[in-house]
This record gives C-alpha cells, structure tokens and sequence, in this order.
C-alpha cells in the first residue's frame, strides 16, 4: 500500500483537461434567458446578466448576478458543498450610466474566505463562510456622507497583515456634478481609507470614467479617465501601485473625445466605454473592449482605440501571460493574440471553446445543491449561460486551478412572470487555442 | 496551572500506584526553556509591526513509567506552548442607533490549546517489535521524530510545521531491526495535526515511515556530541488521510484524500549533523476539480565543537496552493547553541541559544525578521 501510495503522490495529478468539465454543481433559478438563447423581441425575456464567477484560497466559489430589477445579487458556493440563498448588495445606481449599461461592474478580487465586488455605486464584501454582503466605506466615517465609489481597481493586494484596494471615491453631489473625485486607499479589513489624494489636475471637470483594469502579476491597477481642462478634453490611462500612487499617467488617443458641456442632466461623455475590464499581458499592454466595438489597448507610453479584424470582439482572455481578445466569426468562436504594439493581426479559430460547448451536449449530471442533501439530477444538453460560448466574456476568467477556469451553465427553463433559468456552477479546463 | 497538573499527575501515578499495591517504576524528567523573543515585521499593522518580550517560553514535565519489562508509559505535558486567542467576549455594536448591528465588538484571552503533547502506552512483546496506543507525535518527518527538547533550534523548521504539527491521538507499530539500522513505523490516528480547516468530517489517517541507517544506531537528536563514528539515515515516510466531509444537516458532501509524503537524508560526524528533508502534498476530493498540491524542503546543519560551541545554520521553503494561487515562504535561520554545564550527565542538559529567523513571505512581498535568547535546563 505505500509503495502505491507514494507512486500516486509523486505525480501530481486531478486538473481537468481542456475543455473537460468538471462537476456541475446547480445553485438556483434566475430571472433571464442566456444570450444563446435569447430572444429579443419576446417582452417575456430578458437576459441574464451574469459575470465569470470567482474563486478563493479556500475554494469557495461566488457568482455575481444582475436581477431584472437592476439589482446585483451574490451567491456562494462553499468550498464542501451547498450554496447561500443569494444576498443583496444593496447598490445604487452611479449617476449618469448609460441606460444600456448593467450597474455590474464585476468582481474586484478575492482573500482567504473572501472576496470584493463593484456595483453600481458601492464597492461589497461578501464571506465566503456565510454567504453575507456588506458594503464597504458606504458613508465616510468622520462626516458620515454617504460615498459613491466611481472606479474600483480590480486588484486586492494581500499581505499577511491586511488586504487593500485602490479606488476613487465622491460624495454624492460631486458624483453627480463630475467633479474631482480623491483616490483612496481602502483597507478592506477595517473597511475604511488609510491614504487618499486628490485627483490632479483639481480644476479639471467633467470627469468620467471609462474603465477599470488591472495586472496583478505587477501590482498595478489601471483607471482610464476623460476631463475637460482649460478647453480641451484628455483621455487618460493611470497606472496606479497597490499604495495608491499614480506610477504612470499615460495619454490615450480616442476619436470620438471632445470637449462637453455636462452640466446638463442628460449629458453624455462622447467617448466609448470599456466594457467589462480592462486586462493586461506580461509584456505591460493593457487591453479592453469598447462599447463601439473597437479595442483600446495602451501600455506606459500611451495607446489609442483601434478596429479589430473582421471578427466581432466580445471578450478578453489572459493565458500564460498572453492577452488574447477573444469573439466570433461566422457564428464560431475565435480568438486573436495582442501583440505588443496592441494590434490583433490575425485571429484563429477557439477549438477549446467549441469543444467545451460540444461536451454540453446530450444528458449531463448535475448535482442539485440547492439544498442539503445535494442530488444528483440530469440535465438535457445545457448551454452556456453567460457570452455566446464558453469563456467569452470581457471579464477577467478566474484562476480556479491550473489551466482551469469557472463558468456557468444554464439548463431548463420555465415561464413564470419572467422566463426563469436553472444555473450551475462547473469547473472546466481551459487552453490557447 | 503548572502546580495543580503536577499535583494531579503525581496523584494519578503514584500516590494511586503505591495505594492498591501494582507499583510502576517511574522516571520523572522535565524540562524549563525560558525564552526572550524580538519581533520585527515592517509590513504589518503597527500592533503587530514590534514584538519585544517574553514570548515563546515552555515548561515541560514527562513522566516515563515501566509496569513490566513488555507495558510502558509516558505523559509529557507542557505549559506554554501552543496558545490561541480565545474569544471572551462578543457583543453587538450599534454605531448609528438605528437598531442594525454596526460591528461587533471582540476580546480575546490567550488559552492553552493543546497541553498534552503525549500520553501513550507502549506494548514491547518482543526487542524488536513495540505498539503504541495513545496520544503521541505521528513519525511522518525526521524531525517530527526529534524529542521537543532535543531539536537543534528552538523550534521545528517552518516546512515541517506547514505539512504537520502537534500530536494525535492513535495507534502505532513500530519495528527495528539490525540493531536499528532498520526501522520502519506504521499507524491509525484522528488526523487532528494535518492543518486541515475545521469541519464535520470522518475518516482515519495511516501512516508510514521506514528510516534505514547503514552504518549503525542513530538516533534522532540534533545536539549531538562531540564522538562517534560517521552515520548516516535516510528515510521517507507517507500520510494518507481518506474522509468524507458531512454537511451541518449530517449528509455527506464530498469525499476528500489528502496524502503527504517526505523523504529525508542525514548524517552526523563528530559533533557535526546535517538533515535535509523534501516534503510533498496532494489533496483530491470528489466534488471541485482544484487538487491543492503543496511542497517544501529544508536544510539544517549544526556543529557541537568540543568547548560546547554550536553554531547552526537552517533555511527551507514552503509552497502551499501550488495548483491554483503559489504561495511561498522561506525561512532562514542561523543561530548558536552553548552548552555551559559539560560536566552533567548529558552535555546537552543545560542549553543556552540565540536564534535569528527571516521570514519571507515571497509572492506577498512580506518580510518579518525575528531573535532569540533562551535558555533550557532539563533534568
């Protein structure tokens, strides 16, 4: 027995393949219909608004939800099995959001039994151990004035002794008027800021920003933000350290930027959003998709938006210290390596991708952990529930092991109201191309 | 505390022996091991950022007990040791009085949390076979081998203490062969000392450990003396630990192997001893597809010259997550050991050490530096 023992423990092993799923595990029904499925012109569906879910030292898995109301919802997968009942961020809606835009803005980062959220107006905590949400620095704690965080920087950086997070945070009627925000450190432990600066230039005005990004391999987060200042309008790419320090503002050439007046309710900032978040690769590019369809990508001297090859961009993934963008051609998924200069020169076809949808296919086992005990129940050929093919999407993929990600999977669906979809949780090996 | 267990254990193997007339022979030894410990981490919140004071320090007391030739046992207790902050009071903070709970507000006690570190009963039929039922250290690792008060440093290296640590509650065979150039190890135990987080869980750890030395006897003290001849030992030793996890309703949820393994190289040489151990861990479970791979090494070296003199050198690395999110630590240790009382029946019987430890937390960019001043009588 121990000379079998120690063969077996000698080769590391239990990872999945590429485009192997793992156990699905079913956490509960959700308003919505997923975008393979959707059909716009039924008044009955709406669709489900879901991000990548996300993963921590403890393997305890969260998803993130969008409800028709507006409302961002959080569920938690334990790391041994059974799911919360889904709590409520209790978010606000940012002033000026598109009308089209989810109030997601995505998931922040993770700790031991934790992990951080930004939606709509708020930066949440949610525990892993009992599935609660809390806000953090809601209101400031010496005035008591009620905080909008306006950009949250996707990286918690984690010592031993604390876990912090960079972001920009104003008081309401500054959010409102555009005004300069004071970019803060935020202990997420003690749940308030331990260093802030203010935004500079601090005449500038009608701040908006476009996006938030981050490379965790370096520490550094990103905010691309566009202001007016002495008659012009400037687009600019901070890279921030995890202390809060602007290392490098760098200027981003976008078309569509010029100067606005936004002191009317309905102004609009002219230049496109970056949708979901903003990646990078080894070489320093940081990359994102925008709303127009193009693709922003910049390092620390400076970038601009550029069209992509004839494919429709609808993701980012990060593999092996590669940034691909990811999207479809002629209803196939496809992938398209940034170089570094920032161009996707040509894009290949995402096997991985198409094998990972294959393998839905016919009678799959899911095991209902809805509640205890889980069952083991059987699902007819489910589809992908967020993007138009597995791990598409313009958020970061979770690390959930080597060469391993999270996504999630609808099954059946029933009329209520709304259309309602059952969605599950499954582990699947991911790989280039 | 300490007199109040001396006196309870004193009732308990003696005064009761000597009352119903079955006698056992018992050898009391313990040990003192004051210790003055500075902490340095730049890093940490400013609470935490110095540590100056007496931290660290133990008491020890081992009673040996032979009923007959064949029935032994032994009880080492020690106060001081491992301590956890335990929680004292909890109460509900309601910052803004609007009747929600705002924060909650904490105190916290140091509590001993594992006094006993053995209580065992041996069974030896025969030279070269024994069993042994009880509390006690798993022999996974050379130096989970090494009595407490026979390490080198003050305390195990850190490697050793990330794949186990403590002692167990179990049963264990051992065997020694050739005049113990062969020994080999194997047992049944809770799996209370493998670090795995709290939950409702069943299942029973096996263990094994063979330790093959060529060239003679060698035990597994660190201070060894200036004499002797060349030895070697090489060993290897293996945890397998199956459970299934229950969940608060008491289904079960998903079946968990977490299996350990280490391979160990030493030597000793007039005064001179060097141990280096590789450790390894897999743990699979039947639900998540996320292995969780672990692995670390140390290297130790000391040398006791004749004045009582012995410098000491130990660094070792740890990586845990390794299949998802690698964390490393490395350690780094150097220090000196004097031993000022030749003369006593073992040399080692009074130790002075000064200890330097750096701490490195590499992918988390933390740095914590540590010294030591202690001193150890036993008796």
């Amino acid at each position: 027995m121990l000379a079998a023992l120690t063969t077996t423990v000698g080769c590391k092993s239990g990872l999945l393949k590429a485009a192997e799923w793992g156990t699905f595990r079913y956490f509960g029904e959700l308003t919505g219909v997923p975008e393979v499925e959707w059909d716009e012109e039924n008044n009955n569906e709406v669709l489900l608004e879901l991000v990548p879910p996300i993963s921590d030292r403890q393997g305890n898995i969260y998803v993130l939800y969008e409800d028709p109301n507006g409302d961002s919802v959080a569920y938690v997968g334990t790391a041994r099995g059974g799911w919360t009942q889904g709590c409520q961020a209790e978010e606000k809606e940012l002033p000026h959001t598109p009308a089209e835009a989810t109030r997601i803005h995505g998931f922040l980062g993770t700790a031991d039994n934790r992990a951080w959220l930004w939606v709509g107006d708020a930066l949440v905590e949610v525990s892993g151990e009992t599935g609660q949400c809390n806000q953090v620095l809601d209101a400031d704690p010496l005035t008591v004035t009620d905080l909008k965080f306006i950009a949250a920087v996707p990286y918690v950086h984690e010592t031993p002794a604390r876990r912090t997070l960079v972001g920009w945070i104003q008081g309401v009627n500054d959010a409102y008027n555009r005004n300069p925000p004071f970019q803060v450190v935020v202990d997420l432990d003690l749940g308030r800021y331990v260093a802030y600066n203010e935004f500079q230039p601090s005449d500038a005005s009608c701040i908006d920003v476009l996006g938030v990004g981050a490379n965790p391999a370096d520490e550094e987060g990103v905010i691309v933000v566009a202001y007016n200042l002495d008659g012009e309008r400037k687009v600019e790419a901070r890279i921030i350290d995890s202390a809060g320090n602007n290392r490098v503002v760098a200027d981003i050439a976008l078309e569509e930027s010029e100067v606005y007046p936004c002191e009317a309710d309905d102004s609009v900032a002219p230049e496109p959003r970056v949708i979901g978040q903003i990646q990078s690769n080894d070489q320093g590019i940081y990359a994102g998709i925008l709303s127009n369809g193009e693709l922003l990508a910049f390092n620390e001297k400076g970038g601009d938006s550029r069209e992509l090859p004839d494919f429709n961009a609808q993701g980012l993934v990060r593999l092996d210290g590669e940034l691909w963008v990811s999207g479809t051609h002629e209803d196939r998924p496809v992938l398209g390596k940034v170089q570094a200069d920032g161009q996707v020169n040509e894009v290949v076809q995402w096997t991985t991708s198409e094998n990972a949808a294959r393998a839905l296919q016919g009678k799959i086992s899911v095991l209902d952990q809805r509640y205890q005990p889980a069952e083991p129940i059987a699902w007819r050929s489910p589809v992908t529930a967020m993007g138009s093919w597995p791990f598409i999407s313009p958020y970061p993929l979770d690390e959930y092991a080597l060469d391993t990600t999270g996504w999630l999977i609808a099954g059946p669906s029933f009329d209520s109201t709304m259309v309602q979809t059952a969605v599950a949780f499954g582990p699947v090996g991911i790989s280039i191309p | 505390m300490m007199r109040s267990m001396l006196i309870l254990l004193a009732c308990l193997f003696t005064g009761e022996a000597h009352a119903q007339s079955t006698a056992a022979l018992i050898r009391t030894n313990g040990y003192l091991a004051p210790q003055f410990q500075a902490v340095y981490r730049p890093d940490a919140r400013p609470v935490d950022q110095q540590r100056i004071g007496m931290s660290g320090s133990k008491a020890g007391l081992i009673f040996n007990g032979t009923v007959t030739p064949q029935w032994r046992f032994r009880v080492h207790s020690v106060v001081g040791g491992d301590t956890i902050n335990a929680l004292t009071v909890a109460e509900p903070v309601d910052v803004d009085n609007n009747g929600t709970t705002d924060a909650i507000y904490t105190k916290t006690k140091p509590a001993l949390s594992n006094m006993v570190v053995e209580s065992s009963i041996t069974y030896a039929p025969h030279e070269v076979i024994q069993f042994n039922l009880g509390r006690m250290r798993i022999p996974f690792t050379s130096q989970a081998q090494s009595p407490d008060t026979d390490l080198m440093f003050p305390e195990r290296a850190g490697p050793n203490a990330t794949f186990i640590r403590g002692s167990d509650m179990g049963a264990l065979v051992k065997s020694n062969f050739l005049e113990d150039r062969i020994l080999a190890s194997a047992g049944v135990f809770n799996g209370i000392s493998t670090n795995l987080f709290d939950s409702q869980r069943r299942g029973v750890l096996y263990t094994g450990r063979l330790d093959i030395n060529p060239l003679g006897s060698f035990g597994f003290s660190e201070t060894s003396e200036w004499k002797g001849p060349f030895r070697l030992g090489l060993g290897s030793g293996i945890i397998h630990n199956p459970y299934t996890a229950f969940d608060n309703a008491g289904y079960p949820t998903v079946s968990v192997t977490d299996t350990r393994w280490t391979a160990s190289s030493r030597i000793a040489y007039y005064g001179l001893y060097v141990v280096g151990e590789f450790l390894m861990r897999q743990q699979l479970d039947s639900m998540s597809s996320r292995p969780e791979w672990a692995t670390g090494w140390y290297g130790q070296a000391g040398w006791h010259l004749p004045r009582g003199l012995e410098p000491m050198f130990r660094m070792g690395e740890a990586t845990v997550d390794e299949s998802f999110d690698p964390r490393r630590t490395r350690w780094i240790d150097a220090g000196m050991n004097f031993y000022p009382a030749p003369k006593a029946k073992r040399t080692d019987q009074v130790k002075l050490t000064l200890h330097y430890l750096v701490e490195e937390r590499i992918d988390e960019n933390e740095t914590a530096q540590g010294m030591s001043a202690r001193a150890q009588v036993m008796w």
